[in-house]
């Protein structure tokens, strides 16, 4: 018991020894940002600080969390135990897997920083130690902790994507955002999220994802991770198997509905039983065995980057057959994501906004967005693209509000509403919002909302109370596009 | 002179004595008019469709002509015993529901025992110009008759909740605790209404002018149940919206914006149809009309005033830039042909179960299993059909609800197996249980395969055909369901 303390204890002295000593290339990252005002699109809220961590790797860059700087109007790098500040700006940021790489212009800012090396996996039940500037003090922390577990966790800065990410007891407070979590000499992960409510439970974004965005980026240009548009769901009923062909107790996963640009391709199939991707063989339950640890097989289909083909191994009409899918970055679904760094689109004429209808619009609506939002909405956000494809329109659009002015004081429904057609023609995009408006030579412009409701607005009136509506509520454009 | 003084004397004296009756008559003994009901239902869950749980519940009901009792509709449905008291004491009398009506909220009770009737009398109704001064509620309470002052508020059309046809309200504010249960409201010796829910301190009373005409109506053998409007309408306060549409200058008027909502319809009216009139009643730009008997109210009401289900309703509307008139004839508010039926009330749920997979019909009573809040607490993409137009060849619904776990269906226990509405079973469209049962006498290639729509979190269950049989019996027994299907 005594040696085995020791062993304990000095194996923890010797990994905090070697994080403290490459704790010099970790930085802390100080940010303003300021963020749109969604239902008043040509609005920003007031500007806010932050800070978040940072740490030196390959070709002077700095690595941090894409949360960290979004939004960011200035980027100030603090260094270990110096105290001049350091602009940075962003190089590549990628919302989807909450990483960002920033360069810093000013020379000097790298001299004696060592770029800090990535490793691999950790294993389940190793010792990792967290580095950075948390929240509660000035200078760096430092913080030891287990790996509990690996895991697909949905990334909640884009809120819609799932990645691999690793759990571990060390603590991970505000702060922490971006900084290395160390195993040894190597960094094998950017601490990035916890879990409000569960004690000791913060994640960090394994070295696999992060590899993948900086070999992504590395031709100078950030596309994204490529989607199959599969939904892969478990094969284990020995009936469905027998139906299948398959033996009542083996292996693969089954497709069960595919997007519709993937139906349209044609290279993957409903009933189709993926029973390898790439080299991992596809359990029935859809895992793979990722370094000793059962994942959801979508982490292996994160693997290609965009226009590379993967390979999958499929058991289709009581055959093995193999199949190389080229992978896509599709941008679908993007609105049903948080949006960073691209101010809201809007239009502004005769007092009546118009913005697309994203996620981060309807969460306006409150905390309870969900209960306020009319249901036209959330179907069109959240169902219209599975059920009835042939039916979406490529940038839904609401009435997010009306600057009130004699010209549309009259009517009723005057925000929160999604656009069906103006002056007959058929809503698309924002851009279709401004040619109905432009190109109607009636004497009314005529509004027609999803629910049936019809609203108008005097044309000629309409043209002449833009400016002044535009002026008495300071916009200073009457449209973003 | 002389012949006309006696004349003159008599009438002076019989008006006075009209006046001093109307007011200040004694007022009815309420204990005679007022009984006590005990009932007990089989209150259902429809997630959990087999499963019965008794429930009793305590109303208020009131002495009618003819030896009858008026109740609320409310917790009458799926009864198994009706009993009445009377004196607010003593025996109870087993009582039969002879007529209900949930949309009316009303109903009439008849007991076959002459001993319950004797000391009793019926109450009369209060007409139209006396429902809102010296309002009290009355109920029997801890064997006394209690009363308690209520407050006028206003009338109002009840909300356009979940398909129910408009009815009249009555607001009226009282202190009274757990009212809502059919009690009296009552000015001197008549009824001014029955209570029918209460929300903090404001009550919602069914008024007297409708009770009474509807019970004419059912005295009349001619009661085919309340009517309504099945389009949808917007104010048309917006000058710019009357230019755009052509009819400026006229008084008001709202604008149609769907003109049916009940599916295989063809209405008289047209979409972007403005409604000038409704039986002569004009209608101001907010939707409402001057009611003689309420003052203004929502136009929806005119679906309810004397006007019944089968009814011609006379339209002036302003179509193709002149006024027209048209008969709408007043359909029923009948509901259970909805693509999420609803209704008819008081039925036990249907369910089918087959190999653990429990297929319900997607209806009002089963999503209302959520809760009161329903609308929002419900699984989302069930509750948004409510909006959709149902397909032709798929006019109702059949979600499979939950899955009881058994080695057979082993694979589909997840949640994301809840919820779903079928499509096809073994190739056949199904749009209700008799579907479902049709399409299992007819496994393919040895397998009952499954499809849900499109959009579903699973879209595709397959099951053992051969093994059926054998996993329902297994499952029955296991999770103590009676009977593996009710259909009717």
């Amino acid at each position: 018991m005594r040696i085995l303390f020791t062993t304990l204890f000095f194996a923890f002295l010797t990994g905090l020894a070697s994080a403290a000593d490459m704790g010099r290339s970790v930085v802390q990252v100080l940010v303003y940002s300021q963020t749109p005002i969604w239902d008043a699109p040509w609005r920003n809220n007031p500007v806010a600080g932050s800070s978040g961590t940072g740490f030196v790797i390959d070709g002077d860059r700095v690595m941090t969390n894409a949360h960290v700087v979004s939004w960011a109007k200035q980027i100030v790098l603090r260094r270990f135990q110096d105290p001049r500040p350091w602009l940075a700006r962003v190089e590549y940021i990628s919302h989807e897997c909450d990483l960002a790489v920033l360069k810093v212009d000013t020379p000097g800012f790298f001299d004696g920083l060592k770029p800090l090396p990535l490793g691999g996996l950790p294993k389940v039940q190793s010792t990792v130690v967290t580095c950075g500037y948390p929240a509660g003090g000035e200078q760096i922390s430092y913080t030891r902790g287990v790996v509990s577990r690996i895991e697909m966790q949905n990334y909640v800065h884009i809120g819609n994507r799932a990645f691999l990410s690793v759990q571990t007891d060390a603590a991970i407070n505000p702060g922490n955002s971006g900084g290395p979590v160390f195993q040894g000499d190597e960094v094998v992960g950017i601490a990035f999220m916890g879990t409000p409510g569960l004690e000791n439970t913060g994640f960090f974004i394994p070295s696999a994802v992060i590899n993948h965005f900086l070999e992504d980026v590395s031709d100078g240009k950030y596309d994204g991770f490529p989607k199959a548009g599969v939904r892969i769901v478990s094969l284990q009923n020995p009936a469905y198997r027998r139906y299948l062909g398959l033996p009542v107790t083996g292996d693969g996963a089954r497709i069960d509905s595919l997007a519709d640009y993937t139906e349209k391709a044609g290279l993957l199939k409903k009933d189709d039983v993926i029973l390898a991707v790439g080299e991992h063989a596809v359990g029935s339950d859809g895992t793979i065995l990722l370094e000793g640890n059962r994942v959801y097989c979508t982490t292996a289909f994160q693997v290609p980057q965009k226009g590379e083909k993967l390979k999958l191994k499929i058991w289709r009409d009581n055959k093995e057959v193999a199949v190389a899918v080229p992978m896509e970055v599709r941008d679908d679904d993007i609105n049903i994501g948080n949006l960073y760094d691209a101010p809201p689109r809007y239009f502004v004429f005769a007092g009546l906004v118009f913005t697309p209808l994203t996620l981060d619009y309807v969460k306006t609506f409150g905390r309870n967005w969900r209960g306020v939002a009319n249901s036209e909405m959330i179907y069109e956000l959240y169902y219209r693209r599975n059920e009835t494809p042939a039916k979406v329109r490529k940038e839904p659009v609401v009435l997010a509000t009306t600057l009130a002015h004699p010209v549309n004081a009259d009517m009723r429904l005057a925000s929160r509403a999604m656009i069906d057609t103006i002056n007959g023609k058929r809503i698309e995009t924002l851009e279709d919002v401004i040619a109905a408006f432009e190109e109607n030579t009636k004497p009314q412009h005529m509004i027609q909302f999803i629910s049936g409701t019809v609203e108008c607005l005097d044309n000629t009136r309409a043209e002449l109370a833009n400016p002044e509506i535009l002026s008495t509520y300071g916009i200073q454009t009457d449209r973003r596009l | 002179m002389k012949i006309k003084t006696p004349l003159i004397l008599a009438s002076c004296i019989f008006a006075t004595a009209s006046a001093v009756f109307s007011q200040d008559a004694p007022e009815p003994d309420w204990q005679a008019s007022i009984v006590t009901f005990d009932i007990t239902r089989n209150n259902f869950n429809f997630r959990i469709p087999w499963d019965k749980r008794a429930q009793t519940a305590a109303k208020l009901g009131t002495v009618i002509e003819g030896n009858e009792i008026l109740t609320t509709a409310q917790g009458l449905a799926n009864r198994t015993l009706v009993r009445l008291q009377k004196g607010g004491r003593g025996k109870w009398y087993n009582g039969s529901v002879e007529w209900v009506d949930y949309q009316a909220n009303l109903a009439v009770v008849a007991v076959s025992d002459p001993a319950f009737w004797e000391g009793l009398a019926p109450v009369r109704f209060a007409h139209a110009n006396e429902l809102k001064r010296n309002l009290q509620i009355v109920r029997w309470r801890g064997g006394n008759i209690e009363r308690r002052a209520a407050e006028f508020s206003r009338f109002s059309v009840a909300d356009a909740n979940f398909n129910q046809a408009p009815r009249i309200e009555m607001k009226a504010s009282s202190e009274m605790e757990g009212a809502g249960r059919g009690e009296l409201m009552v000015s001197g010796g008549r009824v001014v209404g029955l209570v029918a829910s209460k929300s903090g301190s404001t009550c919602s009373v069914i008024p007297a002018p409708f009770i009474t005409s509807i019970l004419e109506k059912r005295a009349s053998d001619d009661y085919r149940g309340l009517g309504f409007f099945d389009f949808v309408w917007q104010p048309v306060s917006n000058p710019a919206t009357t230019k755009y549409f052509e009819f400026s200058g006229q008084a008001g008027g709202v604008l149609l914006i769907k003109p049916s909502t009940r599916p295989g319809t063809k209405s008289p009216l047209k979409l972007h149809d403005i409604i000038l009139e409704i039986d002569g009643y004009p209608i101001d730009i907010q939707g409402d009309y001057l009611d003689p008997d309420y003052g203004h109210v929502i136009m929806e009401y005119l679906a309810c005033r004397k006007k019944w289900a089968g009814d011609i309703v006379k339209f002036k509307i302003w179509r193709d830039g002149e006024k027209q008139e048209i008969d709408y004839v007043l359909p029923k508010a009948d509901f259970s042909k909805n693509l999420i039926i609803d209704g008819p009330v008081g039925k036990e749920p249907t369910y089918v179960i087959a190999g653990g997979l429990v297929f319900v019909p997607l209806s009002a009573e089963f999503l209302s299993s959520w809760g009161a809040n329903w609308q929002r607490t419900a699984p989302f993409r069930l509750v948004y059909y409510n909006k959709q137009k149902a397909k032709k060849d798929q006019p109702s619904l059949v979600v499979l609800s939950l899955v009881l776990p058994d080695s057979y269906n082993i694979g589909y226990q997840e949640r994301n197996t809840q919820n779903l509405v079928l499509d096809r079973a073994n190739g056949r469209q199904i749009s209700k249980l008799d579907d479902l049962i049709g399409a299992l006498e007819n496994p393919q290639d040895g397998f009952h395969v499954f499809q849900f729509n499109k959009g579903s979190s699973v879209q595709k269950i397959i099951l053992d055909a051969e093994q059926l049989d054998e996993a329902n019996q297994r499952i029955a027994k296991r999770y103590g369901v009676a009977r593996l299907q009710k259909l009717k």
